[in-house]
């Protein structure tokens, strides 16, 4: 009886769904509104205007910067969730499933892991500052960077990812991502601009460029180091158990 | 000043996400100091709202564009009337950050303290972004970043109970977001482009199309859920209930109304009364949804015993009565909706203040005696008289008794039921009224009136840090209902844009 009526109210939200998708403009038609109102001038002058050879790194950072500084946020907000919920993890109260694994790691995947790592981590610093230029970005490259991390935990244990990244430092990188954005935001608003303006007026015209390309920079470094070590940390906050 | 009051919308909610962003780092080494943080951030928040406030009411609405991008292209802040409620938010936020610095202690050890205050911050900004925002996108940004604060605030105390909470909230949570997500597609497929007011031009261009009138259903069913609205209730009573007392003063007072504003952004700043799409249809079923609502609350407040889950279902009875104010619209004749509209949005703020007093009275009694029942708590007025007369006032005030704030929005709105020619709804709302005054006479009369219990003989009065900001909030209460003409003068501007009066539209005779 239950699963009838949960099937009926799915299927009849399916049936919405269907019967607006079924209304849309075409999708490719060029006389789509998704493509015509806004998109044109995005891709004509966004180049140009936002300053980014990544049309997308322009919408995303400047266009709609205030939209990535929200999502950024989220991230960070899932962070402190998992911790409100889970807690940190500490080396004196806690060690991991990893560590307490009885199976040996064989000689194959840990020399792997070693060899793999620091290519896997300097990949992710690639992505990350190519972001304005090719495919990729913050976002990209630190769940890049986190992976390399939870690489690392899962064949070495615990215990030495806990001290090469000190809990003082992560919890630093943690809010790098907001705060890149802040830091690039407010230096507009300091010379009566609007917030998230990459410009410097009383700066030579000749040297703009350089410096929205600095302060985009600034905020992909942000995006990508907060985003790995928010992987990490939210990783190392599942992984951890109780010491009896 | 002028210059600098235009930032001050985006200046206040960057200053609570990055101040929550701070807040571990700041604490790093000594975790009480999170609280002094948080403190200084929820001020200066208040600061930057109320430099907004007071140029909203001298120059009129401020349109922010971020990074200099004009309207269509870049992400616009529009801080209208009806952002006027961030200056409640960040007041109410300086009041539960002081009252936690003594309660949270009792509910979660001192390292998740940074945590705490991170993710109050984060709440307050979420909101106050989410109520100046003019862009659809970034509205549902904000929408997820408060939304997962409160379903961690409500788990932070990792009872087993709490996570229960936490998660039935998350799920419907979830599929509300998603459903406002879904709606937001569909208008950025239809007008191309995400601004509100651009939305609202191009619907009038275009028509409008099955898509439009799905989108506007998903609106309605994302933030009925983050409203709890009757069928889809069924996660507030818990969450709020069991949450640590200062989150179910923010959760209560202020997160359920994020839906309130929700809808009045889409209904009357995207969709708009005498635009392309007559959704009185919508709005009416919303009215009867309202009507039972206000009656399943405050029914089932009579059956609770434990104090917060009284205070917790009638949250669900009050944005029944907020709901019915801003839905009994019609759609040639706008100004027959004014006096439903001024009495829900009067409400929005009185609810919020006098729920916020209830929470966090019954957070002083919870912290001092252990019980949250009312049969455990019983006699305990004389012990603690300054709480309980604190309680005593709010009490009154929910049940609308004249001098007190509930009284004057509740009147608004059966006003506004009766001029609108729904005479069965005013029948609805005083049963509720009704209800509510019975449910509230039997808290006091427990508290005040029946044998104490034995176990709290010892027990006296609550520390200073949570009695000002409780004692504050009692000021609130009889402020807003003695001097009533304050927020109705303050509210009315919103309530007549709303409904695509002018702002200084005054009715016949008022």
């Amino acid at each position: 009886m239950k699963k009838g009526i949960i099937i009926f109210a799915v299927f009849l939200f399916w049936l919405l769904l269907v019967s607006a998708m079924v209304s849309l403009p075409p999708m490719g038609s060029p006389e789509n509104p998704a493509y015509s109102h806004i998109v044109p001038r995005y891709l004509e002058e966004g180049v140009e205007e936002a300053g980014a050879h990544n049309i997308i790194t322009g919408i995303i950072l400047n266009y709609r910067g205030y939209d990535t500084m929200g999502e950024v946020t989220v991230i960070l907000t899932a962070l402190m969730g998992v911790l409100a919920v889970l807690g940190r993890e500490n080396l004196l109260h806690h060690t991991s499933k990893v560590d307490e694994s009885t199976i040996e790691r064989s000689v194959i995947v840990k020399c792997v892991v070693r060899l793999l790592v620091p290519f896997i981590i300097l990949f992710a610093l690639y992505i990350i500052l190519h972001g304005a230029e090719s495919p990729g970005g913050g976002f990209q490259g630190g769940a890049i960077l986190g992976a390399s991390v939870i690489a690392l935990t899962l064949t070495f244990g615990f215990s030495l990812t806990v001290k090469k990244l000190p809990l003082k430092y992560r919890t630093v990188f943690e809010s790098a991502g907001p705060l890149g954005f802040f830091i690039s935001g407010v230096i507009g608003l300091f010379c009566g601009l609007n917030f998230l303006t990459y410009i410097i007026p009383s700066v030579a015209p000749a040297y703009q460029d350089l410096i929205r390309h600095l302060l985009l920079l600034i905020i992909e470094i942000g995006i990508g180091v907060g985003g790995g070590t928010i992987i990490a940390s939210v990783f190392l906050a599942m992984e951890k158990v109780g010491k009896e | 000043m002028i210059e600098f009051s235009q930032h001050c919308p985006v200046l206040m909610t960057i200053t609570l996400i990055i101040g929550g962003a701070l807040t571990p780092i700041v604490s790093i080494s000594r975790k009480k100091f999170s609280f002094w943080w948080a403190f200084f951030v929820s001020l200066l928040a208040f600061f930057f709202c109320s430099c907004a406030v007071w140029r909203l009411y001298t120059m009129g609405p401020i349109s922010y564009w971020l990074s200099g991008w004009e309207p269509p292209y870049g992400i616009e802040v529009y801080f209208d009337y009806v952002s006027t409620i961030t200056f409640l938010m960040t007041a109410l936020g300086i009041l539960v950050i002081v009252y936690s610095k003594r309660y949270i202690l009792h509910d979660i050890s001192e390292e998740k303290l940074p945590t705490y205050y991170t993710l109050v911050l984060l709440i307050l900004g979420g909101m106050v972004g989410f109520s100046v925002t003019g862009d659809m996108f970034n509205l549902y940004v904000f929408l997820e970043i408060l939304s997962l604060s409160g379903y961690a605030l409500i788990a932070i105390t990792e009872e087993k109970l709490n996570a229960m909470a936490s998660f039935k909230y998350l799920v419907m949570g979830s599929v509300s977001s998603v459903s406002v997500l879904l709606g937001v597609a569909l208008l950025y497929n239809v007008t191309g482009t995400l601004n509100m007011a651009d939305i609202a031009l191009r619907l009038q261009q275009f028509g409008p199309t099955t898509a439009v009138y799905v989108a506007l259903v998903l609106f309605i069913i994302g933030f009925s859920v983050k409203a709890a609205l009757f069928p889809v209730h069924a996660w507030l009573p818990d969450a709020h209930a069991l949450a640590p007392s200062p989150v179910s003063a923010l959760l209560s007072g202020l997160v359920i109304k994020i839906g309130i504003v929700g809808m009045l952004r889409v209904l009357y700043c995207v969709y708009k009364l005498g635009g392309p799409v007559d959704f009185t249809s919508v709005t009416n079923f919303m009215g009867w949804l309202a009507a039972v609502t206000v009656l399943v609350g405050a029914f089932f407040a009579f059956f609770q015993d434990d104090i917060k889950m009284i205070f917790a279902y009638s949250s669900i009875s009050n944005i029944g009565y907020i709901l019915m104010g801003i839905s009994l619209v019609s759609f040639t004749q706008p100004e027959r909706g004014y006096l439903g509209m001024m009495g829900g949005l009067v409400h929005v703020f009185n609810h919020a203040i006098i729920k916020s007093t209830l929470f966090l009275c019954a957070g002083a009694l919870i912290y001092k005696t252990g019980f949250r029942k009312l049969s455990d708590l019983r006699g305990i007025g004389k012990k603690m008289p300054i709480t309980c007369g604190v309680l005593t006032i709010a009490a009154l005030s929910i049940a609308g008794i004249p001098p007190t704030a509930g009284f004057i929005c509740k009147w608004y709105i059966i006003l506004g039921t009766i001029e609108f020619g729904k005479p069965i709804f005013a029948v609805a709302l005083l049963l509720g009224a009704m209800l509510v005054f019975a449910y509230y006479i039997k808290i006091i009369n427990a508290l005040f009136f029946r044998e104490p219990n034995e176990s709290i003989t010892e027990v006296d009065e609550a520390p200073l840090s949570m009695l000002v900001p409780i004692i504050i909030l009692a000021i609130g209460c009889l402020v807003m209902g003695i001097f009533a003409y304050l927020p109705l003068a303050v509210i009315r501007p919103a309530a007549a844009t709303m409904l695509g009066l002018p702002s200084t539209y005054l009715p016949l005779g008022g």
